[in-house]
């Protein structure tokens, strides 16, 4: 639903996005980056709000910056405080529906107000809202035209923990129904919850893209890490060892080691056996970097 | 690092890329070193402080054709019977002689001290310049940056007074008038180019470099009167005015003389041969400056 086609951004001397190419498809994918990386350059250039400089962006087969009945089908979460202060959510999302062209604004602002849990009867301006009723409120005027591709550019930034789950549910919930949303965020171990699906830009370039699980597999150049706990760790460091299956031990206390290894699969089958043969006690095995965190710092610090 | 890809996920080499776009060779080089040399002096993409000078002295050089150009448009009727009542062309350089004396001065030393003093030469010199491509582009800018004061303000009169239909009648006398124009343009500021990279040419230090340059101008000017007025030495020396000399070559394109009476028994022939002396002159000397310089970083 969403192509990138050797997009490169510039802004005088200043790249922002490099000869980027990806494809992204209905459900939620993150798009994730370090600030300065040409994260909300690219959303821009999805949204249609600026041309990129060379190659193509299409969105639902149209070009977004030159196609306006696209327009419809994208709805866009900024990441600037666009809201109207003096409006309350109701005619805000309303405001946004009647330049939609919808026939009942109306109607379709309380269901998108709805579909985020804020009360449209609150007749109180935009000003006095939380941060993270701000935040809805935004992604409701993005909702309110039934968009089937949706743009959300750090749509978690500044919301407590329970607002976030609230936002990443509503996210699952869009992806589910089948639309394309696109979600820019820090929040790695948030992120983590709504989806696997991951694009990773860094200093303008994309650096993977993929199910970031299937990414850490792929880092063949990167040991994965696993923490065994045991109450003989030295005899299992050396049975790892010789059993070949480590290229690193490390003891970290009288009942801890953490292993390097390049086939996690193969120490997994092999732990069990060479523990039993060291007559040592298993009481946990787990992966330490094969989380988003991980991924993400490893592709963009490499 | 090559790219990997597996069913389900793709990491793409952010490593080292060579260029593989089109390459612009010598000329590109030579282009871009003067268009950045241009924005350099006249402060686009710098600071508010360094647009002043260059903004005032395009100032100064343009007030007087603005004016000129007003009062003709206004006072048609008038000029029709009293067509020495505005100043001609060639006599229009009296009136911006600060702006070409401050870009003559400001420009070179700006360009080439800093070059050397920073050690940027040694980059480009590193590039698909030489350090003749180089001197090229340095002298195209500024050619080009005197050339917005000696060629622009008279081509605005031209225009303007052509499109207010007070300009010359015909083709034939526009054409003509243009041409001038432009010699005289050129000529002032192939002087003061060469000139002022010579001074610069010399020093690594901005301020000494266009203390220099305005010291030569006016002091060689004052040194040919004093000999020449003063001392009843022959008007030949006149050719040692570097300030007055461009000038007096002008008057002679548009077929007219200066005011100075000594100069007008001067033959065109003699001016124009202390002209190209001088000009070859500096041009030597920064080439052989430059030829010889020893470039360590």
């Amino acid at each position: 639903m969403l192509v990138a086609e050797h997009v490169s951004k510039w802004f005088g001397d200043v790249v922002a996005v490099s000869d980027v190419s990806f494809t992204v498809g209905r459900g939620v994918t993150a798009l994730l980056g370090p600030n300065g990386a040409g994260k909300s350059t690219m959303l821009r250039m999805l949204a249609g709000l600026t041309p990129p400089s060379s190659g193509a962006v299409r969105v639902l087969g149209a070009d977004p910056h030159r196609d306006l009945d696209l327009t419809r089908r994208i709805g866009l979460v900024p990441q600037q405080e666009a809201v109207f202060e003096m409006l309350s959510a109701l005619e805000f999302v309303r405001l946004a529906a009647t330049l939609a062209g919808l026939d009942d604004p109306d109607g379709a602002a309380r269901r998108a107000l709805g579909v985020v849990d804020l009360d449209p009867t609150l007749d109180r301006p935009v000003s006095t809202y939380s941060k993270g009723m701000r935040q809805r409120v935004k992604v409701a005027q993005a909702l309110v035209h039934d968009p089937e591709v949706v743009i959300l550019d750090e749509p978690l930034t500044g919301l407590d923990p329970r607002q976030r789950l609230q936002l990443i549910d509503l996210f699952q919930r869009l992806g589910e129904e089948g639309r394309c949303v696109l979600v820019s965020s820090h929040v790695l171990d948030e992120v983590e919850r709504f989806g696997s699906r991951v694009l990773v830009i860094a200093q303008g370039r994309l650096a993977a893209e993929g199910d970031f699980r299937a990414i850490r597999a792929l880092m063949d150049d990167r040991p994965h890490r696993i923490r065994v706990r045991s109450d003989n760790p030295r005899a299992v460091a050396t049975g790892l060892l010789d059993a070949g299956v480590v290229v690193g031990v490390h003891l970290v206390d009288d009942r801890t080691l953490v292993a390097d290894t390049d086939d996690v699969t193969r120490l997994r089958r092999s732990v069990a056996v060479v523990a039993a043969g060291a007559g040592a006690r298993l009481y946990e095995v787990t992966p330490l970097d094969d989380d988003l965190e991980s991924v993400f710092r490893y592709l963009v610090g490499r | 690092m090559s790219e990997r890809l597996s069913a389900d996920a793709r990491i793409l080499d952010r490593g080292y890329r060579p260029y593989t776009g089109p390459r612009l060779g010598v000329r590109g080089a030579v282009r871009s070193l003067t268009r950045h040399s241009i924005q350099r002096v006249l402060g686009i993409k710098r600071v508010f402080w360094a647009k002043v000078l260059p903004g005032l002295a395009v100032f100064i050089a343009y007030v007087p054709a603005i004016v000129f150009v007003g009062i003709s448009v206004l006072f048609d009727d008038l000029l029709a019977d009293n067509p020495d009542l505005l100043p001609g062309y060639a006599d229009y350089y009296g009136f911006v002689t600060a702006a070409i004396v401050v870009f003559a001065a400001f420009v070179a030393p700006e360009l080439l001290c800093t070059d050397r003093r920073t050690g940027m030469l040694g980059l480009y010199l590193a590039s698909p310049l030489t350090r003749s491509t180089y001197l090229a582009a340095k002298a195209l800018a500024v050619l080009a940056v005197l050339a917005l004061v000696t060629l622009g303000p008279p081509l605005f009169m031209l225009i303007a007074r052509t499109v207010a239909g007070t300009g010359p009648d015909g083709p034939a006398q526009l054409a003509t008038l243009l041409a001038r124009i432009v010699l005289a343009g050129a000529v002032i500021a192939v002087l003061q180019t060469s000139l002022s990279l010579a001074v610069s040419a010399a020093t690594t230090r901005k301020a000494v470099a266009s203390a220099a340059v305005i010291l030569i101008l006016l002091g060689s000017s004052a040194v040919a009167a004093a000999l020449v007025e003063g001392a009843d030495a022959p008007a030949e020396l006149l050719a040692i005015d570097l300030f007055g000399l461009p000038f007096e070559v002008v008057q002679r394109i548009y077929g007219e003389t200066g005011d100075n009476p000594d100069a007008a028994g001067l033959s065109t022939g003699f001016l124009v041969a202390a002209y190209v002396g001088w000009t070859s002159l500096f041009s030597a000397v920064v080439w052989l400056r430059y030829r010889r310089l020893a470039v360590t970083r």
